[in-house]
Order: structure tokens, then C-alpha cells, then sequence
């Protein structure tokens, strides 16, 4: 009965802060981003249907509001005590197809973790979009699957991270 | 401490400070290379992550 009650979550940021270097050649271009764990929402309608049938339920706001305290609170994020994640990367040589891998460094909780990200560039004009998608655990991630009730409620611990960054090119 | 000595020590300072600021310049001539793109808040910009329940 637990188990079918649906605890699928999607945790989603739309407001980061950063900035990317892009190279002439564009190979070894470089990202720097913040991310506020404050600002991170979960369980976005709009993103849920994305991502399909398994999230096609919508959670109560009270569910969510009791899901966020619990990725904010002691157990996972610590979001007090660490209120920022950073991400810094670097790519590798950038395919004929605008392919990369960024290897990231992720400062979370006071750790740094690397990550091999991969990477789309698509650029018109003086406007980026990068994006990509991967799958990660939590243990990558340095982080214990949240669960409740003695283990009876507990997410995976697989995550499909995706994402799509727009940037604009800074006047000087 | 002797002069000498004392002349010696001024002499690594000031050479490691012309090192340090060769490097830095030659650090920012490497970054003036790069476009600088400023991530656009409010475009439709996001990282999601979904898990699914164990």
C-alpha cells in the first residue's frame, strides 16, 4: 500500500547564477554556477508530466511542502548549515556535433565530488543553450536516500538529472 | 640579520612578486581569450533531478 502511494519526486531549480567561458575553439571552455538550495522546488507540475507516466500523479502542497523540508532539513542537504551548492566544470574537445564532457566539480555539504557531465551546445548569436542529461545516485552524490517510517517509505537511489541552461552573452 | 642576508630577502620578495604578477597577467591575457555568456535567469533555465520511489 505504501509503496503505491508515489514517491516520485522531481526537484527542479529555474533560478541559478553563472557564468560560462566559452573558448574560441570552443574545447576546455569553462562553467561556474550557483544554486541557492533555497530556491530548489519540488515537484513542478509542468516538469512532472515531462517526465511521464511513473510522475503523472500530482502531490498535495502538503506533501510537498513535508518532501522539501525533508531534502532541505538535517538529513540531506543540511540547507542551513550549507546554503549554497556550487558547481564549477571545465570541458573536454568539443565534437563536430557541439558534444562535450564537462568534468564538474560539485561542492556539496562541505565535499567536493566530481562529476562527468555530459554536454550540448547549441549557440545563436549572443544567446547558449547547454544542456544534457545523466544518471547519478545519491551515494555519487555523497547522500543517504531519504526514508521514513523505519525504511518503508524511501526514494531510489538512482536520479535522472537533466537540464538545460540558457546564457547570454555579457557585455563588456 | 646581517645586510646581506637582509638584501638577499628583499631580493627573493621582490622576484617572487614579479613572478606571482607575470603569472596573474598572463593568467587574465588567457582568460581575455573567452566569451563570457551570463546565465539567463529568466529563461526557462533548469536542472532537475527525479528519483522515483525504491
Amino acid at each position: 500500500m505504501i509503496s503505491q502511494l508515489g514517491h516520485n519526486h522531481v526537484v527542479s531549480v529555474g533560478d541559478l547564477e553563472g557564468k560560462i567561458y566559452l573558448s574560441p575553439g570552443l574545447d576546455h571552455s569553462k562553467v561556474e554556477i550557483e544554486v541557492p538550495v533555497d530556491r530548489l522546488i519540488v515537484d513542478d507540475p509542468k516538469l512532472r508530466r515531462q517526465e511521464g507516466q511513473a510522475f503523472s500523479t500530482q502531490p498535495s502542497k502538503a506533501d510537498i511542502e513535508g518532501t522539501r523540508a525533508n531534502m532541505l532539513g538535517s538529513e540531506l542537504l543540511r540547507a542551513k548549515r550549507y546554503p549554497v551548492i556550487k558547481l564549477k566544470g571545465t570541458s573536454g574537445r568539443v565534437s563536430n556535433k557541439r558534444k562535450a564532457t564537462v568534468n564538474m566539480s560539485v561542492e556539496l555539504l562541505g565535499r567536493t565530488i566530481k562529476l562527468a557531465v555530459p554536454a550540448t551546445l547549441r549557440r545563436t548569436g549572443d544567446e547558449l543553450e547547454v544542456s544534457g542529461a545523466l544518471k547519478i545516485s545519491h551515494a555519487q552524490l555523497g547522500l543517504t536516500p531519504f526514508s521514513a517510517l523505519l525504511g518503508a517509505l524511501q526514494v531510489a537511489d538512482k536520479m535522472d538529472l537533466k537540464y538545460r541552461i540558457r546564457a547570454r552573452r555579457a557585455r563588456n | 640579520m646581517t645586510l646581506k642576508r637582509l638584501r638577499n630577502v628583499i631580493s627573493f620578495l621582490v622576484a617572487a612578486l614579479l613572478l606571482f604578477g607575470g603569472t596573474a597577467r598572463a593568467q587574465r591575457s588567457a582568460d581575455s581569450g573567452f566569451e563570457v555568456f551570463q546565465i539567463d535567469a529568466a529563461a526557462p533555465t533548469y536542472i532537475c533531478s527525479s528519483t522515483e520511489a525504491a
